[in-house]
């Protein structure tokens, strides 16, 4: 019982995950004129201190 | 404080070295097509917010991305206007450099001149007084060279000293009767600006603009007649109103340049010249550019070989022993075969991606990405667009993403947005790890071209040379079907070839490689558990009597994840593919690399004892049951490799597409354009390629 309820967290944890990572990215599309790429592929800039676009 | 300057001055790398971040630079004009912002301390350890914004030559913005550079200059779109500009000066290049620095100066807000790259200078026998360039420009002139952090301490000064100056004006006069000319849009202006000085700025600057930009949103109406008015008083004047502003800059930084630069070597050939006449020659420039690009796709395939082989050793280690260390069921199933098979299958492509971003980042640092943009603007104007769409293309072999928003320096709307609709097609890093699975499972690692190269290396070659060909096809079609235009002549900036700096290539390679793995641990992770609980449930009862295999097939087929790669299968079967790959495929549109972690996954789950076996083996001796022979053939790895090609499973790149082309229903549109047309391409290539096979005798 105990390992079933484990494993519905995680597998519900993983479907709340993909599901917000797949709202925000179509909400990007809405993302101002000037706004830069967080698709996650590794062309944002690794920040060291404070860092934000827009 | 914003960071303005013209491409390629090192805007970024002076930005990185202020606020200790890494932002993307490159050899090469046109890196940076955002608006970023940093922080660093002040020499009074003040927090002070840097802005990096994209390279322009002037203020009047031909393209989208000079528009966000004169956003965030003159205070639009919601951005406040800057308490101090630093405009990035190239030393060696001062007199074009000039042109953009006369501008912001006019506009009368506290002003520093990073004099950048004087070693570049230097090394061409170029010298510049610097203190004579203060006088000149009423303004501080600080240099820098940023690559290595110099001059840094002094400019953070300045940037806090800078605001006890006086505020800089326009650095040279006007002749009274184009003053007087242009005197009544002057005061219109002023009376509709936010600072004077814009206005003084604006009128000369708009007798040359041949439509008003849209941010003077209802006054365009009022201003226009205006503009026209001021033309003729100054044609009546004696002086060419469309050129006006441009002589007068050019003649005035001709005159700063003749007094403060001197140049040691005027006319003599630099090493870049030398380079050049092999590099960009009409026969060896093209010969040349395919040979490099033999060379890299060959070495991410042989070279990253044996560290694939060590990761996958690792992964299937870690495997192993997790599976030893916990009681068998479900969460051990989860564990071993959802995580480290469906996760582990993907890392082991780490070697190949680090390899592709190391060879990328030597291109855009050695000057080289320029010169392919060059080379290729013959090829481009046949399809209608020019060599400077090629760069976003080229940048498309790491991520669709960052290359559509780097079409940003394309001028032409119409080309700029045929330049968007093809770069998906461009083989992304995402690709790699699928045609590297299928590669290594079924083409032989035999030596072609006289032991040159191996086949391996040459197909995936072929791989990116298919999907850059119908690029070119496509964005032919559209230019002359949908963004039917004109092509206009490319003017590109060629930098000087330098020797990429090893830490800045390194950072890059680790900073891809931390991206990868953070996509690992995430979404495809994510994936993976998902996919194993729709492969593992619900339990199916299996008889006693069956083997292992059987019984794990049995099981796959009646779960959540058999039955739906049922319902897909009729529509993949005619290209070759079972249920397995159907379920892969759909469930890769989350991200391509789930293509691999969900083959991972399915044929991990169950498996009969449970030591991990390397995808591609598994793949390679797969049988199919109700024939009794292998599953999968070349032909059909070639097939989904064509697929993988053509295929835009990319939710980014939709989302980025919608956005770069107009956004709102416009935007949506051309992104299920290009959604539509890369599916349909996809799965006509792919049935093509096996069915044209099978006729051909092919298996």
């Amino acid at each position: 019982m105990a390992e079933r309820l484990i494993i519905g967290a995680i597998v519900l944890a993983a479907t709340t995950y993909i599901a917000a990572k797949v709202w925000r990215t179509i909400a990007a599309a809405r993302a101002p004129k000037s706004a830069g790429c967080d698709s996650g592929c590794g062309c944002e800039p690794v920040s060291t201190g404070s860092a934000s676009k827009r | 404080m914003a960071l303005v300057g013209n491409p390629n001055t090192g805007k970024s790398t002076l930005f990185n070295a202020l606020t200790g971040m890494r932002q993307r630079v490159g050899n090469f004009a046109g890196v940076t097509v955002e608006r970023v912002e940093g922080a660093m301390r002040g020499p009074n350890g003040e927090q002070v917010t840097i802005v990096d914004v994209p390279g322009c030559y002037g203020l009047s913005p031909a393209s989208p991305d000079e528009e966000i550079a004169l956003g965030v200059l003159r205070g639009m779109y919601g951005e406040p206007i800057p308490d101090v500009v630093v405009v990035v000066a190239d030393a060696l290049h001062l007199e074009r450099n000039l042109y953009l620095v006369s501008q912001v100066l006019e506009l009368g807000l506290p002003t520093i001149i990073a004099l950048n790259q004087i070693d570049a200078a230097a090394d061409a026998g170029v010298e510049v007084d610097a203190i004579a360039l203060i006088h000149e420009l009423g303004a501080p002139v600080i240099p820098t060279i940023a690559t290595r952090g110099e001059g840094l301490d002094v400019l953070r000064k300045a940037m806090v000293s800078v605001l006890d100056l006086p505020l800089p004006i326009r650095p040279f006069s006007l002749a009274p009767e184009i003053r007087d000319a242009l005197a009544p849009l002057t005061e219109l202006l002023a009376e509709r600006s936010v600072r004077a000085p814009f206005a003084a700025h604006d009128a000369l600057r708009l007798l040359a603009v041949p439509k008003l930009e849209s941010w003077y949103g209802a006054s365009r109406d009022v201003l226009a007649p205006m503009v026209d008015e001021a033309r003729i008083a100054v044609a009546a004047a004696g002086a060419n109103p469309r050129s006006l502003e441009a002589e007068l800059r050019y003649g005035w930084s001709g005159g700063v340049v003749s007094r403060t630069v001197v140049n040691h070597n005027v006319g003599a050939r630099t090493s870049s010249d030398r380079i050049d006449a092999v590099v960009l020659h009409r026969l060896w420039g093209p010969m040349l550019f395919v040979a490099v690009m033999a060379l890299v796709f060959q070495a991410i395939f042989t070279w990253a070989q044996p560290l694939m082989t060590g990761v996958e050793w690792m992964v299937s280690q870690v495997g192993d022993a997790v599976g030893s260390l916990l009681p068998e069921g479900d969460l051990r199933g989860l564990l071993v075969d959802g995580v480290i098979g469906g996760v582990g299958s993907v890392l082991v492509f780490l070697p190949q991606i680090a390899m592709l971003f190391l060879f990328i980042g030597v291109l855009e640092d050695s000057g080289y990405m320029a010169r392919a943009a060059f080379l290729m603007d013959r090829l481009m104007r046949r399809v209608g667009l020019h060599g400077k769409s090629f760069i976003p293309m080229i940048s498309g072999f790491a991520c669709a993403v960052p290359a559509i928003m780097a079409t940003r320096t394309i001028e032409e709307p119409k080309d700029r947005l045929a330049t968007i609709m093809v770069v998906p097609l461009m083989s992304c890093s995402a690709r790699l790890p699928v045609y590297t699975l299928l590669i290594g499972a079924f083409v032989p690692p035999v030596a072609v071209l006289g032991g040159l190269f191996s086949l391996q290396g040459v197909t995936m070659l072929l791989m990116y040379a298919l999907g850059t060909v119908t690029a070119l096809v496509v964005a032919a079609f559209f230019k002359s079907t949908l963004l039917r235009g004109p092509v206009r002549p490319m003017i590109l900036e060629m930098p000087l070839y330098r020797l990429p700096n090893l830490r800045t290539l390194l950072q890059n390679v680790w900073h891809r490689a931390q991206m990868f793995l953070r996509r690992a641990g995430t979404v495809i992770l994510s994936c993976s558990v998902i996919l194993w609980a729709l492969a593992t449930y619900p339990k199916t009862d299996v008889p006693a009597n069956l083997s292992a295999e059987a019984a794990h097939e049995m099981q796959l087929e009646h779960s959540a994840l058999g039955h739906i790669g049922k319902v897909i299968e009729p529509l993949v079967r005619p290209l070759g593919y079972d249920w397995k790959i159907g379920v892969s495929i759909a469930a890769s549109f989350a991200a391509r690399e789930v293509f691999v972690s969900t083959m991972g996954t399915i044929y991990g789950v169950g498996e009969a004892d449970e030591t991990s076996v390397a995808l591609r083996q598994r793949l390679r001796s797969e049988v199919n049951a109700s024939t009794g022979g292998l599953q999968y053939s070349p032909l059909v790895a070639l097939g989904l490799m064509v697929f993988y090609v053509y295929a835009l499973m990319c939710i980014s790149t939709v989302a980025v597409t919608v956005r770069e082309a107009g956004g709102g229903r416009i935007g949506w549109r051309w992104a299920a354009i290009q959604f539509g047309y890369m599916l349909g391409l996809a799965y006509t290539a792919a049935l093509a390629v096996y069915q044209g096979g099978r006729m051909l005798g092919f298996h």
